[in-house]
């Protein structure tokens, strides 16, 4: 067996400094200096100084490592390295380079700081900690050195710093002006060389000082510690020179291997670069010696320097890439991506002990086994020492994991069952939460290799311990498809068998190990018949031992309501009434034996007598299902979706009846008789009214399908039980497909004013725009088969950054580092996977009922409401619930009783005559019975209708008590990673819609995995901000219309009857004529002056205010603002300003907010009006008069952190959030939404804005490097770290993988604190090796 | 309460309808007299029609005698029709052995699991029985 992972290792690494190498560490770790450039000699062996040489390992078999004397496998690699005769900037360092160059001086390299913000500034960034607040610290110190021309210190000039070409650098020394006088005496020095050469001349005045490296690296090895600080290096860790290459270093053979074919070798491309390096190296320093030409000296440097930055980063735009040819991989490009050494070999590792293959279904199966095949074992020649792997066999546990990973269901553990075949088998019910199919998918197996780990694996992930979803707590792991229709069929009202078939199906739902009690015949006579119903009822208490008592109820999928009936009495059979486990009315469909619903069958098991039982209860029901299903049949065929003569008429017409009154309403929009829609223009009035009769076809169709179609066929009753397909489903197939809608509007126009060119253009005809008339069944037409197949799905949000927050054992919820992001989980500290109500952990009135049929009346007297007042008062007053329940579930508590038992017996009482006793009688009438008034009768109708005994009281109390224990988060749960999950999964199901906005037709909202996207990322403009106002006075329309008005933006050009051109003898202007009438209609409160005002206060126009002059009630006067200049181009220009005036005057905003697009009034809730305000500027509306600023707020996160602050902005994330999910019909947990608002924003104190989940935000909330660098931009983050000499701590998930260290969640939170068996004395020191030696040298 | 009286309830019922909405369930349902019955009848074993006459008996046991009888639960029956019944065993009775179901055309088992007011029927009494035979039911 292997061994388990020792937390105590004998070592373990703290963190992780990075920095970079100086060449004397360079050279200090290598084994010698590379100056060969070729390869092998003329042996074909490797090279003696090359850089294949033995020396620095070996990646041939045969061939022993010269350094270390080890084989292939057993060298580690040595390092080479080699002298470069000119230095060459490091391309991953070039951008930081340039940088610093900004910042010092480049004639004596001192920063280009005056030395006030020098001092202000080193105090500043030697107090910052946080790795982006000192990023900010930088940005500015260089923006600042940027401006400065004359440094302060030597008085030379300096210019701007370039980047030129790919790798050149370039100091724009001469672009001051002041440096005028500089240039020239420069330009002097060319006098000589203009001489001779002529064509240099024009050249001359373009000469700037160029950067070579050797030049940066003087300057660089001049500038100071104290300076290196304001550059934000740590000078003891990374001086600004180290980030110029003097000596590269060679690495191991073992990284980059030759591999060997026939007589020819094929090379790594670092091999072949760096030997390129060694060769232009080598041509270099011969040139220096022999002495060439500068141009070609110059032209053999660059070269070298482009192999450089191609041996580290060979993606580098500008480096000159071929197209056509391989491109290299250089270093950055083995760490990068997903095949990267970050993501495909540190985050992700190759493991042993895993296998992969197709996957099928067996029912057969537990639902938490999975089949594995057999193989041969093929053990041959053993020797002494090798370790002999056992096969697989029955009941070992193993992890079992489908990509994609979406969520923690993605992965649980199986217990095993070997059996013939290839594939992995499991029961159909585990489907759901793999999202698996059997088309063909494939699965990943891991087998847990310590016991440690198999207990974990099968405590924590097992299939049993996971058969609810952590999002909302609703069962994941449930029946499916042919399993809910054979359930169905089973419980129909008109199922009957005689013995036995009754005893034969029973038998199916065991493998001939279960003792079963076969209930009573529900008939007697004339015949012993059984029903379906019982057969259900022996599935879930097969026998008398068994515990397991039922108690539900709740309405099926084909539920119909009505008044005036029992719910029982329902025709459908959909009211279901499970009582101790007997089935007493309703047929069994999805909503109880399915998925996703908190009122089911199995759920109900689960919560009641746990996991085992439920879990029982659905093989149980597998088999059953599977074998009755085949035995009786059930298929789907052509005759099954033909329609009958009937449905076919009655579709027609319905059709028929939809285009005409689609012609009608765009024939009436044509001539302009269609009423407009508030809110709306014509367009959209027609298009909504369109899409309302087309999409009621569909339903109406749906309906004809629902009363036409034989209750036999088997679609529809596929439909009706929930198994597969929906209503529309049926009627898409049988009647008529219908509307096809793309994000929440008909098909839009892919050509000319058309959606495709078999239609006129303009059309807006049902058909044009993507009503699929046909049914599946009668076939499409070409254009309907096109329309039919337009649609799609976005992609899923990525939430990394919640992945190390956990629970502590104080309850908190804490990231790795310690950081305090929830007080207290959820505020209450519970687990959202326990829950059975939305809020509670358990269901009261479920578990009430559950609670009384269970625990027998046994002649108990029932209590009377004061007595059941004052035990529940008793019991919920003791130690044990004060201690482990919170007062707010008390009170709950309290609350359901006294209106569920107390009030509701007392009203009984009342109504049939009896005291109603809700007091404690006081002492004068103690010794009344309550009981005694009433005849015996009246107290047994009481009874039967409501009567509770003390017993069931406390059990029943007591099991609140137990569940809201049970209900309690463990410590260590990665409750950050569960939210995420929680809040991406669902992404996946949602479709892209909008969806119309509280009532108004034209205001749409984004929804789906875009909105979704928008508030995690904390988006600074999003697609649709809508404020929603409450007003003062929200019953009037008038006086809403009043609010409205101010807040909309009115335009000089809406009120404005006419703005003309008015020239006279000696003055021309624009007379502004105000439409009185519309003001009024408009409800705008402004007048002319105000007006006036407006206009001249519009910046653009630059108007003065002599220039307005008002004219009577209704017009105004614009002048143009005369100017100096001779007479006749003013006159010119005077025109021309005029056509400017009068072109940028309607534009003039006269009244409401410039930001809000437009406002609508809407009716909310029971008529009162609220407004709906499209566009920012939520400081300014909730300001306007008529408003209720208090009660106003807009979707729009980052103007709600901006206005009202940040615990306001953490509510409206999680408002919006549950508001979308919800649209969809998704719901998730509360606590899932609260914890993700939470870390978006607890950091909000420090740096005042909602950080966004996406690779900037994430990278302010992370300061791990090695996170990060897995994440994004791995390249870019361990340079940067580098160059700051970042120290990553090694605390999160992410390093704990990379590192290979047991993390701090989960099970690896918990540690294990004894005290030391030396008690307070501390152990002897431990001499040193070097000290004993002194010792006896003294003696 | 056993021992008190076996017989829950007894009456005579007109069948003035059956299965309104006829395709619901191959087999059917019907309904009567002076006060309101809605029963579901396996029709194929027991065929009723339309002003057919029955009489419906509701008891706890079948036993003739009622001392002996054990269970408190419940049954019925309907004479010249049908009848409810629990028993201590389902097997097969003897032929010499005689009770109540003798006198019985139908019987069923079931058991009362609800009682329920419904103030909408204005015939009635106060009181109203749902009760359940398996997955048969009588209001």
């Amino acid at each position: 067996m292997k061994e388990q992972v020792l937390e105590t290792a004998p070592r373990k690494i703290k963190h992780i400094q990075f920095s970079v190498l100086s060449p004397q560490e360079i050279v200090k770790n290598s084994q010698f200096v590379v100056t060969h450039r070729d390869l092998f000699n003329e042996n074909r062996a490797p090279m003696e100084n090359g850089v294949l040489d033995t020396r620095l390992g070996t990646s041939d078999h045969d061939i022993l490592c010269e350094t270390c004397g080890e084989r292939m496998a057993q060298c580690i690699g040595h390092f080479g390295y080699i002298k470069l005769v000119l230095p060459v900037f490091h391309i991953g360092y070039f951008k930081a380079v340039i940088n610093m160059l900004q910042n010092i001086c480049k004639s004596c390299s001192r920063v280009l700081l005056e030395e006030d913000d020098r001092r202000t500034y080193l105090k500043r960034i030697r107090s910052t900690k946080e790795s982006s607040a000192r990023g900010k610290i930088e940005k500015s110190i260089n923006a600042l050195c940027k401006k400065i021309v004359d440094c302060p210190y030597c008085n030379a000039i300096n210019g701007p710093v370039k980047k030129v070409g790919a790798i050149k650098i370039v100091h724009e020394k001469f672009k001051p002006k002041k440096a005028h006088e500089e240039q020239e005496n420069f330009k002097n020095t060319f006098v000589n060389a203009v001489e001779s050469m002529p064509e240099l001349k024009p050249h001359i005045h373009k000469a700037q000082e160029d950067l070579n490296a050797m030049k940066v690296l003087e300057l660089f090895k001049k500038i100071s510690d104290e300076d290196c600080e304001l550059l934000g290096l740590d000078p003891q860790n990374a001086r600004p020179e180290l980030f110029i290459w003097q000596r590269v270093p060679v690495p191991p053979v073992a990284i980059r291997p030759s591999i060997a074919q026939d007589n020819a070798s094929t090379e790594d491309d670092l091999t072949v670069k760096l030997s390129e390096i060694v060769q232009t190296n080598t041509n270099i320093a011969a040139a220096l010696s022999k002495g060439i030409t500068i141009s070609q000296l110059m032209e053999q440097w660059d070269y070298l320097q482009l192999t450089v930055a191609m041996y580290i980063n060979s993606e580098m735009p500008g480096l000159g890439n071929m197209a056509g040819t391989k491109p290299s991989r250089g270093l950055c490009q083995r760490l990068k991506g997903k095949q990267g050494r970050f993501r495909g070999n540190l985050s992700g590792k190759r493991v042993d002990f895993s296998g992969r293959t197709v996957i099928s279904p067996d029912p057969n199966l537990r639902i938490d086994e999975a089949y594995q095949s057999a193989k041969d074992a093929c053990a041959a020649e053993l020797q002494i020492g090798d370790v002999v792997e056992r096969h697989l066999r029955d009941g070992d546990v193993v992890l079992f994991n489908r990509q994609p990973s979406l969520h923690k269901l993605s992965i649980m553990a199986h217990y095993v069952r070997v059996k013939p075949w290839r594939t992995f088998r499991f029961n159909e019910c585990v489907c759901t939460p793999y999202n698996a199919d059997f088309d063909g998918d494939e699965m990943n197996l891991h087998v847990p290799q310590t016991e440690e780990a198999r207990v974990e694996a099968i405590e924590l992930m097992g299939v049993k311990n996971n058969l609810v979803t952590p999002r909302n707590g609703d069962p994941i792991i449930a029946a499916i498809q042919d399993f809910i229709t054979s359930s169905y069929l089973i419980t129909k009202k008109d199922v009957f068998y005689n013995r036995a078939q009754f005893t034969q199906i029973c038998s199916y739902m065991a493998d001939a190990d279960l003792h079963i009690d076969i209930p009573p015949p529900a008939i007697y006579k004339p015949v012993r018949l059984w029903t379906g119903k019982q057969i259900f009822n022996v599935l879930m208490r097969p026998n008398k031992s068994s515990s397991v008592l039922v108690n539900l109820e709740s309405k099926g999928r084909s539920f119909e309501k009505s008044e005036s009936r029992a719910p029982e009495m329902c025709p459908n059979d959909g009211y279901v009434v499970i009582q101790n486990s007997e089935i007493m009315c309703g047929a069994i469909d999805k909503s109880l034996v399915g998925d996703g619903n908190k009122h089911s069958l199995f759920y109900t098991i689960l919560r009641d007598y746990g996991a085992v039982q439920a879990a029982d209860a659905m093989n149980r029901l597998s088999k059953l299902c599977s074998r009755w299903l085949a035995n009786r049949g059930f298929s789907i065929g052509i005759s099954d979706v033909q329609p009958g003569e009937i449905l076919r008429e009655k579709k027609d017409k319905l059709i028929t009846d939809a285009n005409k009154a689609c012609d009608d309403l765009i024939e009436r929009s044509k001539s302009g008789k269609l009423e407009n829609q508030p809110g709306c223009n014509e367009e959209q009035t027609l298009e909504a009214h369109i899409s309302g009769i087309l999409s009621r076809v569909r339903d109406d169709a749906g309906q004809i399908c629902m009363t036409e179609l034989n209750r036999h066929n088997a679609p529809l009753i596929m439909a009706t039980c929930g198994s597969k397909g929906s209503k529309i489903n049926v009627s898409q197939m049988v009647a008529c497909v219908g509307q096809q809608i793309i994000s929440g509007s008909r098909i839009p126009d892919g050509f000319q004013d058309r959606s495709l060119p078999h239609f006129p253009k303009h059309s807006k005809t049902p058909a044009a725009r993507g009503f699929v008339r046909n049914s599946f069944y009668s076939g499409l037409t070409p254009t309907e088969f096109l329309f039919h197949a337009i649609s799609g799905r976005e992609g899923l949000v990525d939430t990394a950054a919640l992945e190390d927050l956990a629970i502590h054992y104080d309850m908190s919820v804490r990231n790795s580092s310690g950081g305090l992001v929830q007080f207290c989980y959820g505020d209450d500290g519970l687990d959202p996977a326990y829950l059975e109500d939305e809020v509670l952990p358990v269901d009261l009135k479920r578990n009430l009922q559950h609670t009384i049929n269970i625990v027998p009346w046994a002649n108990d007297p029932g209590l009377l409401p004061y007595e059941i007042k004052e035990i529940t008062d008793l019991i919920l007053d003791c130690d044990e619930f004060r201690k482990s329940c919170t007062q707010s579930y008390i009170e709950s508590l309290q609350k359901f009783i006294s209106q569920e038992l107390v009030e509701k017996l007392v009203s009984l009482r009342q109504s049939y005559g009896l005291i109603s006793a809700d007091e404690r009688p006081n002492d004068e009438y103690s010794d009344i019975d309550p009981n005694a008034i009433g005849s015996d009768s009246v107290k047994a109708i009481v009874d039967h209708k409501l009567k509770i005994t003390e017993r069931q009281l406390r059990k029943f109390l007591n099991i609140c008590l137990q569940k809201f224990v049970k209900a309690k988060i463990e410590p260590g749960t990665a409750v950050g990673a569960l939210g995420a999950q929680s809040i991406g999964e669902p992404g996946t199901q949602m479709t892209l819609k909008t969806f119309h906005f509280a009532g108004v037709a034209s205001m749409n909202i984004t929804l789906g995995v875009p909105r979704i996207k928008e508030i995690i990322n904390a988006s600074k403009t999003i697609s649709t901000p809508i404020i929603t106002c409450k007003l003062v006075n929200d019953s009037d329309v008038k006086s809403a219309r009043i609010v409205k008005g101010r807040l909309e933006t009115t335009y000089l050009g809406d009120i404005a009857k006419y703005i003309d051109e008015i020239y006279e003898r000696d003055s021309c202007y624009l007379a502004i004529k105000l439409d009185l009438d519309a003001i009024q209609k408009l409800q705008l409160e402004t007048n002319i002056k105000e007006i006036a005002r407006a206009i001249v206060n519009d910046r653009k126009l630059k108007l003065e205010i002599q220039g307005i002059r008002i004219v009577d009630n209704d017009e105004i006067d614009a002048y143009v603002p005369e100017r100096d200049g001779s007479r006749r181009q003013e006159l010119d220009k005077l025109y021309f300003r005029l056509q400017v005036l009068k072109r940028a005057l309607p534009k003039v905003i006269i009244k409401g907010i410039q930001t809000v697009t437009r406002a609508v009034i809407s009716e909310a809730k029971a008529g009162k009006k609220q407004l709906l305000v499209e566009g920012y500027g939520l400081r300014e509306v909730m300001t306007t008069e008529g408003i209720f600023g208090t009660e106003t707020t807009s979707n729009n996160v980052n103007e709600v952190n901006k206005v009202l602050g940040i615990e306001a902005a953490r509510n409206t994330i999680i408002q919006e959030i549950q508001y979308t999910m919800g649209r969809h019909g998704m719901s998730i947990d509360p606590r899932h939404v609260m914890l993700l608002g939470d870390i978006m924003t607890y950091k909000g104190s420090i740096c005042g804005e909602v950080l966004g989940i996406h690779r900037f935000g994430i990278s302010n909330m992370k300061s791990s490097v090695l996170m990060l660098a897995s994440f994004e931009k791995t390249t870019d983050h361990l340079f940067d770290a580098a160059l700051h000499s970042k120290r990553d701590c090694l605390e999160g998930v992410s390093e704990s993988i990379i590192m290979g260290m047991p993390m701090q969640l989960g099970t690896g939170l918990f540690k294990l604190i004894r005290k030391s068996h030396l008690g307070d004395e501390k152990p002897p020191r431990r001499k040193l090796i070097f000290d004993s030696r002194k010792q006896i040298q003294l003696f | 309460m056993a021992k008190k009286n076996i017989l829950l309830f007894s009456d005579t019922f007109n069948i003035n309808d059956c299965d309104k909405d006829g395709k619901k369930f191959d087999r059917g349902r019907g309904e009567s007299l002076e006060m309101e019955l809605v029963i579901d009848v396996n029709t194929d074993l027991y065929p009723l029609d339309i002003g057919d006459r029955v009489n419906v008996i509701l008891t706890t046991s079948l036993a003739l005698d009622p001392s002996k009888a054990q269970s408190e639960d419940m049954i019925t029956g309907a004479s010249s029709a049908e009848e409810m019944t629990q028993k201590a065993s389902w097997r097969e009775k003897s032929s010499t052995e005689r009770d109540l179901s003798d006198e019985f055309e139908y019987v069923m088992y079931g058991k009362v699991y609800k009682y329920d007011e419904e103030r909408r029927s204005k015939v009635y009494p106060s009181n109203l029985v749902i009760s359940l035979f398996g997955n048969l039911k009588l209001v």
